[in-house]
Parts: C-alpha cells; structure tokens; sequence
C-alpha cells in the first residue's frame, strides 16, 4: 500500500515539474518573439520618424510666408487642422509637405515583409508644439514641433493577440532654425 | 530474485519517473540552448548595427555635394533574396596635415552553409574595407559569419528606394535622403524546440547634410 501511494506522489511531483517546464518554454518563446516584434516595429517608427523629418517645419515655410526672424512664429500653423489626412508618402492621397500634415493621420497599416513572412503594424502619428525644459506639449506656437510615432503589431485574418503588451512609442523633436 | 518481485511496483514506477526527469532535464537544456544562442546573436547583431550605423553616419563627410559620395550598390539573389553584396562609399577624413580622402568598402562573403529551420541556407561574412588616398584596400573589420541577409538601400524623402542612386545624386544631390540597412542573422546551432531561427536589425539613417 505504501509502495502505491509513494508511487502516485511521485507521479504527482514530476507532473507538477513538467507543467513548470512547459510554462517556462512558452514564456521564453513568447520573450524571443516580443523581442524580435519589438525590433521590427522599432524599425518601422524610425523609418517613419526619418520620412517626417525630410518635411518642411510648418507650410509656412512651404508657402515663402518666413522671413527668417522670430515674427515667423506668428506665421506658424495652429491649432494643426490636417487631422485625417492619408498623407501621399505612405500610400494616401494628400500631399503633406510639412510636419503637422501628419498629425492625427489615418492609422496606417504597415506590412513588414521578413523573408517568406509579413508582420503588420498599425502605426499612429501624433504632432504637437513643445516648449519649456525639459520639453513639454504646449497649447501655442513654438519653434519645436515633437512627433510621436505609436507602432503596435496586428495578426489581421487570426485571432492571435499582439505580442506588444504597450506600443512602441518613438519620438523627435524638429526645431525651426533661423 | 524475490526482492525485485516484491517491489515490482515501485521498480516500474520508479522506471518511469526516471526517464521522465531525464526527457524533461533534456527540454530544460534545449530551452537554455536556444535562449542562449538567440541572446548572443542578439547581442552580436546590436554592435554590428552600432558600428555600421556610426560609419554610415560618415558618408560624405567633409564633401562638397557635387563630389561622389557613394557607389551604386550591388544587389545579387542570396537564400532566395535579393541582397547587397557590395557597398562602396566615401569621405575626407580630417588630420593634423589637412584632410584625407578615405573610401570604405563593405562586401558580402560566403562563409558558412548552415542547415536553418531544414533549409540548407548561405552564411555571409560582411567585410568592411577602407582604402586612403586612393590606396589599397586594407582589412577594417568584420561582422561575424552568421549573417543570412544583408540589404542596403538608398532612398529617397519618402524613404522609397532609388535606383541608380549615385547618378540620381549626382544629378540632383538631394534627390537621396537617407540609407536604409536591414540584416538577419541566424544562430549557430538550434534544437527541435527552436522558436526563433533568425534574429533580425533594421535602421534609417539620414545622410548628413549641409
């Protein structure tokens, strides 16, 4: 009797073991995923981050209404009423060719192909004045203009979850220079 | 003999335990294996990508934008991808007697072949050359060889690749905004339980402008 119940014990405590065992290799493939998810996604909010940058500072600046002294401040755009736009660079068909177009753009889904496989990413797009030290959004015109880039990945057509617990935030500063 | 009769229970139960401890310490081994080698790659691809990012940053430095500041890069099918086999670039590098024109060269090598997630897949070795005042080639460094795909690409303000780069540039130089590097790297060995086969990097680099 002691032998059996000695037996089931046994059995007991290795079951228990390799439930442990099992959590662990999901948990380390999903860490080895996110990690490579969280790359790939890094990626693509440079790669936007650089396309904002090649834009100019405001569409004053686009229209010649700068002088190139501190009065082009009143000049600026503000509030920025481009929301919505699906700016040209990104496959959309509005022109923007300075900063702020960017604001609030349409929610772009950005395929990643790697190899035989494509991940998607829905990227958001935030743009606002900053000002002060440190920096800080503000609610009036400045020469700063931060832009956020929110990357967050997507399993469209299953029902897998995204592995990124919180979106990939990215963000720059562009300064008017005169 | 009847000792072993008496106990027969617990001999096989015993029996089962055992080699159920041993097939889990052998997936607990795997794990750490495959968690070990993805780190190091990892960790490999980051310097890698922090050295080639800091060399990247250089392209044309102190050049006026008419001089050539780059090659065309050379594209060739590799694991059934088209990659960058060659990549040639330069600027003037500044010394105490004035400065000096340096032309830096990266080259895509077969090193290895490796069998990666059952495909019999090309490792590469990229090769950093640099040259000075139109000298000879000299070794300056290496990635390791582990690299399964290398692609570099010029583009454009909309981070749209151009073809012909340096004669575009050479046309309008600002025509070419930034430099765009991908690569993946596979790990050296993998287990039956291999989640992850290659590690991958990827950057936006803008070049420097006046």
């Amino acid at each position: 009797m002691s032998q059996t119940l000695y037996a089931i014990l046994a059995l007991m405590m290795m079951a228990t073991y390799s439930f442990n065992i099992a959590q662990k290799q999901i948990a380390s493939q999903q860490r080895i995923i996110t990690r490579e998810v969280e790359e790939m996604a890094a990626t693509v909010a440079l790669e936007k981050i650089e396309a904002i940058r090649s834009r100019d500072f405001d569409a004053a600046v686009s229209d010649g209404r700068v002088d190139g002294d501190a009065g082009d401040l009143d000049e600026f755009s503000y509030p920025f009423t481009a929301s919505g736009n699906n700016c040209r660079i990104f496959g959309g068909g509005n022109v923007c060719d300075d900063i702020d177009d960017f604001h609030a753009q349409q929610t772009l889904t950005e395929p990643f192909v790697f190899g035989a496989d494509t991940v998607y990413f829905e990227v958001n797009f935030d743009v606002q004045y900053v000002d002060g030290n440190p920096l800080a959004p503000v609610s009036y015109r400045t020469f700063n203009k931060q832009v956020t880039v929110t990357v967050q990945d997507i399993w469209p057509g299953t029902t897998i979850p995204s592995y990124l617990h919180q979106p990939i935030t990215l963000s720059r500063v562009f300064s008017y220079t005169f | 003999m009847y000792i072993f009769f008496d106990n027969l229970n617990a001999m096989i139960i015993g029996s089962a335990v055992i080699l159920m401890l041993l097939s889990l310490q052998l997936r607990m081994t795997e794990i750490n294996i495959e968690e070990t080698a993805n780190y190091m790659v990892k960790r490999q691809g980051a310097d890698l990508a922090t050295w080639m990012e800091d060399d990247l940053l250089t392209i044309g430095e102190n050049l006026d934008a008419t001089d050539t500041w780059f090659n065309d890069p050379v594209y060739a099918l590799a694991n059934g991808d088209s990659v960058t086999t060659s990549f040639t670039f330069m600027r003037e590098q500044e010394t105490p007697g004035g400065t000096v024109p340096v032309t830096t060269r990266y080259s895509l090598q077969p090193a290895d072949t490796l069998v990666v997630d059952g495909v019999v897949t090309t490792a590469y070795r990229l090769v950093r050359d640099t040259s000075a005042n139109g000298g000879a080639f000299v070794n300056g460094g290496a990635s390791n060889a582990l690299m399964s795909y290398f692609r570099l690409d010029l583009v454009n303000s909309d981070i749209k690749l151009v073809q012909n780069p340096s004669a575009v540039a050479a046309a309008d130089p600002d025509s070419i905004w930034n430099v765009r590097v991908r690569f993946a790297l596979v790990t050296p060995f993998e287990t039956d339980q291999t989640t992850l086969h290659r590690v991958y990097y990827g950057s936006t680099l803008m070049l420097p402008m006046d």
